[in-house]
């Protein structure tokens, strides 16, 4: 083929490429569009008229959108922190030693991916009552590191397997103790793997909904996609209200991926191996 | 070597002790659950399982259920085969295109959720927009309304929403297909589209297997969200899966016990196809 036929063949992928990936985004547009539409009326058009922002500016002032928002921060962040360090010890484990029992504690760890989260709240009902842990960050929490530890541990320990061992060993000779190993040398070079995992965990943590609807009760300890999937309930539906709630939502973990993307895809393509 | 071999079961108990404590002692109290019935304090074993197995609407959601499982993981695959092989391209800017396609996987189902309930309204929603120009289609369709629509509608969010996974998985293993083999069979006189169905997929096939099964887990288990945002359940149970059925037992149901005893029915079926995943991933690691 030409040069010139192969730079119009390229041009002609990249326009479809475009187009195929936009139809996909589609929603998205659709609800910023819909967040900038002034009230009711306007609705009936598909390009609003006379764009507005005051539902940002009406969610802003809202205080209990605050609370909402560093919730789900609160709960995303240490569900992340906790999986991270857990997934970390329990990666290097896996990845460096070779013991009894090995391969049955990874199928232990993966058949857990199969509980499905619905079964398991009939029981953590009953442990919330018994506890008195129901509307607490913590319950919340464990249950949300429960969710991404295996996927989590799969990741660190794919990426861990990566680091040569020979300069451990030549730490461990000239007379390193095992927890500076750790720490001082696996760690700093693990850091793709961290980015990896914790991307993983913050994203699954941030869109958890069924597990905070159950057991939250309001705004002192619910997360955003609670919010947002009540608002669908009132008996007037604002919906530039929901949108602008809704893009809230999605934001962080967008803006967070879109920094870190390679390692993330990186991530979710190793984590299988 | 002893010595070794403590160290690395060490370094792996906190993790499962937390998932045993986590995952395992619920399952199983959650199956001493469905052998009570909720007003008696007495044992009463089976009775829960055998009003299951006499329970129409139990038979309907598991259909629901599988039929919603099975399309939105054939359509996944399908929009997955077809991004990846548009994605795999060596042009300006791929990864930006690669990231940007991943979006719809990173929001929250929630919010995914949110959208499509907004897009299907009657009136107001975006699809109800088309049609009243084109007028192929009923111009006021009601998609959530209908029973034999309101799941499809759920299907497309499904899709929507999951298929960068795969598209992920299938890049990633199309991109370690040596690209000799396409040569040579361009020489041979192969089309484009012989040389996809004879080469690529064939190539891909346990990748294909593997994420097939993942996502019919993955799916089944964790549809909640979606359904219930979008339609609690359908006009009529329409659209009411498994998940769904157990929630409304859990809360509008008299007896804890009988919801239990569906989980737990729900809960094998989904270990049967996990164990089946674990095996295969083990048997192609050798």
């Amino acid at each position: 083929m030409s040069l010139r036929g192969r730079q119009t063949r390229q041009t002609h992928i990249y326009i479809v490429v475009v187009i195929f990936v936009g139809l996909i985004l589609l929603p998205i547009f659709y609800m910023f569009l819909i967040s900038i539409t002034p009230a009711r009326e306007s609705w009936l058009s598909l390009i609003p008229k006379n764009p507005t922002f005051s539902a940002y500016f009406k969610a802003f002032s809202d205080e209990k959108l605050a609370r909402y928002f560093a919730n789900t921060w609160i709960l995303a962040g240490s569900a992340t922190l906790i999986s991270l360090t857990l997934a970390f010890f329990g990666g290097y484990g896996l990845s460096r030693f070779r013991f009894r029992g090995q391969n049955m504690f990874l199928f232990i760890i993966l058949i857990t991916q199969g509980f499905a989260p619905i079964t398991l709240s009939i029981s953590y009902f009953r442990i919330a009552k018994v506890l008195n842990l129901y509307n607490t960050y913590s319950f919340l929490i464990i249950i949300y590191v429960s969710m991404c530890l295996p996927f989590c541990t799969l990741i660190m320990r794919s990426f861990l397997s990566a680091i040569p061992r020979e300069i451990e060993e030549a730490a461990m000779i000239d007379g390193c103790t095992q927890i500076d190993l750790l720490l001082k040398i696996v760690l700093p070079m693990s850091w793709p793997g961290i980015i990896a995992t914790g991307l993983y965990a913050f994203i699954q943590s941030w869109n958890q909904y069924l597990y905070p609807l159950l057991f939250t009760s309001d705004w002192t300890r619910a997360p955003m996609t609670v919010l947002i999937a009540a608002q669908k309930g009132s008996y007037v539906v604002d919906w530039n209200q929901i949108m602008v709630l809704a893009l809230f939502t999605c934001l962080p973990a967008i803006i967070l991926f879109s920094i870190f993307h390679k390692q993330f895809t990186h991530s979710i393509a190793g984590g299988f191996k | 070597m002893l010595k070794k071999e403590w160290k690395g079961f060490l370094y792996c108990l906190p993790i499962f002790l937390f998932m045993v404590v986590t995952c395992f002692y619920p399952l199983f109290d959650v199956f001493r659950t469905s052998l009570y019935e909720e007003s008696l304090p007495d044992f009463v074993g089976i009775k829960n399982y055998k009003t299951l197995f006499q329970d129409l609407k139990f038979y309907s959601s598991l259909k629901i259920t599988f039929f919603f499982t099975i399309l939105t993981v054939f359509f996944q695959l399908i929009l997955g085969l077809f991004f990846a092989s548009l994605l795999n391209q060596k042009i300006k800017f791929i990864a930006l295109w690669r990231g940007l396609h991943f979006i719809p996987w990173i929001v929250p189902s929630a919010v995914a959720a949110l959208i499509g309930l907004l897009i299907y309204q009657p009136a107001i929603g975006l699809l109800s927009k088309i049609p009243s120009w084109m007028k192929v289609i009923d111009p006021e369709p009601s998609w959530l309304g209908n029973p034999s629509t309101a799941l499809i509608a759920i299907i497309i969010v499904g899709v929507w929403k999951f298929f960068p996974f795969f598209t992920l998985h299938l890049l990633a293993g199309m991109q370690s297909i040596p690209g000799d083999i396409y040569e040579a069979a361009a020489l041979d006189g192969a089309k484009s589209w012989q040389k996809f169905f004879y080469l690529t997929i064939p190539h891909l096939r346990p990748t294909i297997l593997t994420i097939c099964i993942f996502n019919l887990i993955w799916t089944s288990s964790r549809v909640f969200d979606l359904v219930w945002i979008i339609t609690e359940g359908g006009p009529i149970g329409a659209s009411r899966v498994l998940p769904v059925y157990i929630y409304q037992q859990m809360f509008w149901g008299d007896n804890i016990g009988y919801a239990a005893a569906i989980s737990i029915v729900f809960s094998l079926i989904l270990m049967t196809f996990t164990v089946i995943y674990i095996v295969g991933i083990r048997r192609s690691e050798d």
